[in-house]
């Protein structure tokens, strides 16, 4: 019984995914997923985050809905931070994405 | 400065420091409650420094006790702040905009009142122009404001009637009455009292009609440049035959008459044989310049003029004026022309033809419109090398009689 809803339930996600490449809509707002902007190695703009987990000069991990980001670098500065975006500033060298 | 920090400095902000074993709680919670936390960085493990915004500041509080974290302010930047600080210095501000208050006060008055003739007169005198001007409404102490100028010149113009124009000009506390006079032309000075009518011209005397005095000459006379044609000096047994002599009188008169005599003039035309000119073969070459005060500096084109013979034409481009002053920059641009010289020989023909006019119009300007042309001769000759000179003699009947008064001024 259990196992047959996890099935159902990856089948919803898959329909989703589905209807939204179909209509092309923007999947970090319907799948709720996190969107970065990376210029070069010195900004990144992280928007759909869930919070901060870990802020200091060179690194920052960041919670989102997939799992968790962390962002590798030097002199690393919160630029902004928003309820739902939050900018980088500094030199990056890593990006690494944790489920 | 992007538009944003110039906002945070218009609205004011704190620099804080958050310390505390997890000062990423602190974060977090701040923006779950709305809070907008910028510039965050790191001093060290457990301290960070941010910036927010006076008006979250207050809320900053709760986020501290639930996240277990401490903050401080470090500083306080912004026109909320500066206008705090001010208030605390009270006087000097006050004094600062008392005097600027003062400064434009006064600027709006006339303090001084002067007066200058485009054209160098002594005829006006100055005193009596600002006189006029007091009595008008302008004069030092006068708010400017309330100074209707153009009725001031107009008002100066019609009570001063030796004044042409009168211009006002203000330059901040500076009235300036720029006056143009009128040139009354010097009265005619129609001769009066007894004189003679003499020679202007050289002449053989054609015609004499006598009005009043004595003539002294007769047709067929020549007369030189300043003889006496007809007297003011009349004797009376000249006029009534009848007396005796030893009682004759002398009369003073103004002699009047016409003094008809027959004028030469000459005109000369010298044509050279050789005409030696430029002619512009087409080619053309230009260059953009750069002038800033005196020097100059080519931005396109030739530096220097690429021909051995050449025109050149500068047309310059200057930004424009703005009031009194202007920017010592200007773009000219140079075009070179080429040109290459040339003789060309004249035939002696249209050389003459040439000489011909050219003498002619010389007569054109010498001899009076209401003077009768009678005859003209020309003669032709080539008398320096390699130019055709015509000489024109015209002769013509004019009037040459011109008063002269006897009575000295």
């Amino acid at each position: 019984m259990k196992k047959k809803r996890a099935g159902l339930a990856r089948r919803a996600k898959e329909i989703q995914a589905g209807v939204t490449e179909i209509l092309e809509m923007p999947p970090e707002i319907v799948l709720d997923l996190p969107k970065l902007v990376l210029i070069g190695n010195q900004e990144l703009l992280l928007q759909n985050h869930r919070g901060i987990i870990e802020y200091n000069n060179y690194q920052i991990r960041v919670s989102v809905s997939l799992g968790q980001i962390t962002i590798k670098g030097e002199m690393l500065l919160l630029k902004n931070l928003k309820q739902d975006e939050i900018l980088i500033r500094g030199k990056i060298f890593g990006l690494t994405l944790e489920e | 400065m992007q538009i944003k920090d110039w906002q945070a400095l218009w609205q004011g902000y704190v620099i804080i420091t958050i310390t505390g074993k997890a000062p990423e709680r602190f974060i977090n919670l701040a923006m779950v409650n709305g809070i907008f936390l910028w510039d965050i960085s790191t001093i060290d493990q457990e301290t960070l420094q941010a910036k927010v915004a006076i008006d979250q500041f207050k809320r900053l509080r709760g986020v501290a006790r639930l996240s277990g974290n401490k903050f401080k302010i470090l500083k306080k930047k912004g026109l909320p702040f500066a206008l705090r600080r001010m208030g605390k210095r009270k006087g000097f501000f006050l004094g600062l905009a008392f005097f600027v208050i003062i400064l434009y006060f006064f600027s709006a008055f006339i303090w001084f009142v002067d007066c200058t003739s485009i054209e160098k007169t002594t005829a006006i005198e100055t005193q009596a122009v600002l006189k006029l001007a007091a009595d008008l409404g302008l004069k030092p102490g006068v708010l400017k404001y309330g100074l209707d100028i153009k009725e001031v010149e107009r008002l100066m113009e019609i009570k001063m009637p030796q004044l042409a124009w009168v211009g006002i000009e203000i330059e901040g506390t500076r009235a300036n009455i720029r006056l143009v006079e009128k040139k009354i032309p010097d009265k005619e000075q129609s001769p009066t009292g007894p004189g003679n009518l003499i020679a202007i011209k050289d002449g053989v005397i054609d015609e004499i009609l006598v009005i009043e005095g004595e003539g002294l000459v007769k047709p067929g006379d020549t007369v030189k440049k300043g003889q006496i044609l007809i007297s003011g000096l009349m004797s009376i047994e000249a006029e009534t035959e009848g007396e005796q002599l030893g009682e004759a009188k002398i009369r003073l008169v103004k002699s009047q008459g016409i003094v008809k005599a027959r004028v030469w003039y000459e005109g000369v035309g010298e044509i050279p044989l050789i005409e030696a000119g430029e002619k512009e073969t087409g080619k053309k070459a230009w260059s953009i310049r750069l002038v800033v005060k005196d020097r100059e500096m080519n931005i396109k084109g030739s530096a220097d003029p690429p021909f051995s013979y050449y025109k050149e034409k500068i047309t310059s481009y200057k930004p424009p004026k703005w009031r009194n002053w202007e920017l010592p920059v200007e773009i000219i641009k140079i075009s070179y022309l080429q040109v290459k010289p040339y003789t060309t020989e004249i035939e002696p023909s249209r050389a003459q033809a040439l000489g011909l006019k050219q003498a002619r119009e010389s007569l054109i300007n010498q001899i009076d419109p209401s003077s009768k042309i009678v005859a003209s001769w020309e003669t032709v000759e080539e008398s320096p090398p390699g130019t055709v000179k015509v000489k024109v003699i015209v002769e013509a009947i004019e009037n040459i009689a011109g008063f002269q008064s006897t009575v000295a001024d």
